[in-house]
C-alpha cells in the first residue's frame, strides 16, 4: 500500500505510547483523544521532531524511521508538511514570505518561490492579504497560511495538529467546512490530531481513539460515534465542541 | 476600573515618602549640580582648546569596537548558555556565574587580572611578546580588551534572556520545511531575538562608553591612544575643572540617549 505505515513506540518515565497506522495516500486518518493521551506525541515523531523509543515509519516505501536498524531521518530532509497547532507562523515574516520558506530551503530561488507562494495564497483564497504579517490575520487566515506553507512542498504526508483548536466556536464551523474542502485536493496521506471527535466526523476516513498511549478504538468515524466500546469513548462524542 | 484605583488610593504608608524624596533627590541633585556647573558661555571654545574632541572620538570607537567584540563573541554564549538545559546542572551554574563575575567584579580588578593575562610577563601575554612581538598593555587594543570585557556581560545576559523567551516550536516549524541549523539561526531565530540583541548592544556599548577602572590599570592613559572621555574627565579635574564639566556633559548627553534608544519598541525583547 503507498501511503503511510508506522508502527510507534515512544517511552517516557510512566507513559507508553503504543500505535499502529496505515494511511493510504490520499485518505484522512484522525488521531483523537484528550490532552496527555499521546497524540502530539504521535505527530511529533511522524515528523521526525521526537525519535521514537522502537518502531517503523514508512511513507511512499521509503524508510523514514527504523529503531532497529538505526535508520532516522531528520525532520528537514523527510519532507512531511505539517500545520501546527497555533499554526507557528513566522511572525516577522508576512504572509507570502511564510508560504516561501520552504521553497526557500531547498534551494529556490527567492523570486520563484515568491511567485510560488503568492499562487498557493490565491488557491486558498486568501492572497489580499499576501504582505499582511500573521499579527494581523484572523485566526482563519492564518490556518489558510500555514496550510498554504505546508502544501507548497507538496509533502506526500500532511501533519494536522488541532488545526481548529485556536479558533473561536462561531468560526470554527466555517474554517472546518474549507479545510474539507483544501484537503480534497490534497493526494498524499493526511494524519489529522485532535482533541474534538467533530474535526474527525468531518474530516476524517479513519477515526483512532487514543487514551494514555494506547488505542481504545478504531474504525469509520460514523462507525465509533455510533457504537464506542466503552464510556470512555461515549464520553468523548458527548463532550464534542460542536 | 478607573474610578475604583481612585477610591483605593496609593495605599503608600505616609513614612515612606520621606525616604522615597530624599532617594529620588539623592539620585538627581549631582546631575542639576553638573548641569548647573556648566560653563555653557565658554563652551565652544573649551571643546575647541582642549582635547575633548580627541578624547571623544577615541572613547566612541573603542566603545562601538568593544560592542562589535561583544556581538561577535557573547551572541553565541548566550546561544549556548541559552540551550544548554539538557546540560548536567551544576555545569550550567557555573558558567552562568562565570559570565556574571565581570558584572560584580570591581572593575579595576578587571584592570589587573587583564594585565597577569596579557601583560609583557602575563600569563598568554609572554608568549604574544616572544613570538608575535605583540605587546597589548597601553595601547588602544587594551583599551577595547578592558571595555568588553567588563561589559559583555550585559549582552550576554539580555541575548539569553530574549532566547529563552523565544518560542522554539518556530524552529521547529521551520525545521520540518527543509531549514537547516544555519538557516533556522539566520532567517527565524535571530530575528525573534533581534529586539534582544539589539537592547543587550545598546546596554554594552552604554557601559563600554563609561569604563575608567579596568581601562586605566590595563591600558594606561596615553592622550590619543588610551586616554577616553572618563580618564579625560577625571584628569581635567585636576588641571582645569570647566573641561571635566564639559566632558562630563558630554557623557550625560550620550547616557540620556542610550536611556532613549532603550525606551524605543527596539528594546521590547528586554523585558520579556
Amino acid at each position: 500500500m503507498t501511503g503511510l505505515n508506522a508502527t510507534i513506540v515512544v517511552e517516557r518515565r510512566a507513559f507508553r505510547l503504543d500505535l499502529a497506522l496505515a494511511v493510504p495516500s490520499g485518505s484522512i486518518t484522525a488521531v483523537v483523544g484528550p490532552n496527555g493521551s499521546g497524540k502530539s506525541t504521535t505527530l511529533r515523531v511522524l515528523a521526525g521532531l521526537l525519535r521514537p523509543t522502537s518502531g517503523r515509519i514508512e511513507l511512499e516505501r521509503r524508510l523514514l524511521d527504523d529503531v532497529a536498524s538505526g535508520i532516522h531521518v531528520s525532520a528537514s530532509d523527510r519532507g512531511a508538511g505539517v500545520v501546527f497547532q497555533d499554526y507557528l507562523l513566522f511572525p516577522h515574516l508576512t504572509a507570502v514570505e511564510n508560504v516561501a520558506f520552504g521553497p526557500i530551503a531547498h534551494g529556490i530561488r527567492r523570486k520563484v518561490a515568491r511567485a510560488s507562494a503568492h499562487g498557493w495564497l490565491e488557491r486558498l483564497a486568501i492572497a489580499e492579504f499576501g504582505s499582511t504579517r500573521p499579527a494581523h490575520l484572523s485566526g482563519g487566515q492564518a490556518q489558510r497560511v500555514a496550510l498554504a506553507r505546508a502544501l507548497i512542498l507538496e509533502p506526500p504526508l500532511l501533519l494536522l495538529d488541532e488545526p481548529l483548536a485556536a479558533l473561536d466556536a462561531s468560526t470554527r464551523v466555517d474554517v472546518r467546512a474549507e479545510l474539507r474542502s483544501q484537503l480534497k485536493t490534497y493526494s498524499g496521506a493526511t494524519v489529522l490530531v485532535t482533541h474534538d471527535p467533530a474535526d474527525a466526523l468531518a474530516l476524517a476516513d479513519e477515526l483512532i481513539v487514543l487514551d494514555r498511549g494506547g488505542v481504545v478504538q478504531r474504525g469509520a468515524p460514523r462507525a465509533v460515534a455510533a457504537s464506542p466500546v466503552n464510556d470512555y469513548v461515549a464520553g468523548l462524542f458527548l463532550n464534542s465542541g460542536t | 476600573m478607573a474610578d475604583l484605583r481612585e477610591r483605593r488610593g496609593s495605599g503608600i504608608p505616609g513614612i515612606l515618602w520621606i525616604p522615597a524624596g530624599i532617594a529620588l533627590a539623592f539620585l538627581v541633585l549631582p546631575l542639576v549640580a553638573l548641569i548647573g556647573q556648566v560653563p555653557w558661555a565658554q563652551l565652544g571654545q573649551i571643546i575647541a582648546t582642549s582635547d575633548i574632541g580627541q578624547s571623544l572620538g577615541l572613547s566612541l570607537g573603542c566603545g562601538i569596537a568593544a560592542t562589535a567584540v561583544s556581538l561577535v563573541l557573547g551572541v553565541p554564549l548566550a546561544w549556548v548558555l541559552a540551550r544548554s538545559s539538557d546540560w548536567h546542572p551544576a555545569i550550567r551554574r557555573t558558567l552562568r556565574a562565570l559570565v556574571i563575575v565581570p558584572l560584580v567584579l570591581p572593575p579595576v580588578v578587571g584592570g589587573v587580572a587583564l594585565l597577569l593575562l596579557l601583560g609583557r610577563h602575563g600569563l598568554i601575554g609572554q608568549f604574544l611578546n616572544s613570538w608575535f612581538n605583540i605587546q597589548l598593555p597601553f595601547t588602544t587594543p587594551a583599551v577595547i580588551i578592558s571595555e568588553a570585557f567588563v561589559a559583555m556581560p550585559f549582552l550576554v545576559l539580555a541575548v539569553e534572556g530574549a532566547l529563552r523567551a523565544a518560542d522554539r516550536r518556530l524552529e521547529d516549524a521551520a525545521e520540518t520545511l527543509g531549514a537547516s541549523r544555519w538557516m533556522i539561526f539566520r532567517r527565524v531565530t535571530l530575528p525573534l531575538v533581534a529586539p534582544g540583541v539589539v537592547a543587550g548592544a545598546v546596554l554594552c556599548f552604554a557601559r563600554a562608553l563609561g569604563e575608567f577602572g579596568a581601562t586605566i590599570t590595563f591600558a594606561g592613559n596615553f592622550p590619543g591612544v588610551t586616554r577616553t572621555m572618563p580618564i579625560a574627565a577625571y584628569l581635567a579635574l585636576e588641571t582645569s575643572p570647566p573641561a571635566a564639566y564639559v566632558i562630563s556633559l558630554v557623557l550625560l548627553v550620550v547616557s540620556v540617549g542610550v536611556l532613549f534608544a532603550l525606551r524605543d519598541r527596539w528594546v521590547s525583547g528586554l523585558s520579556s
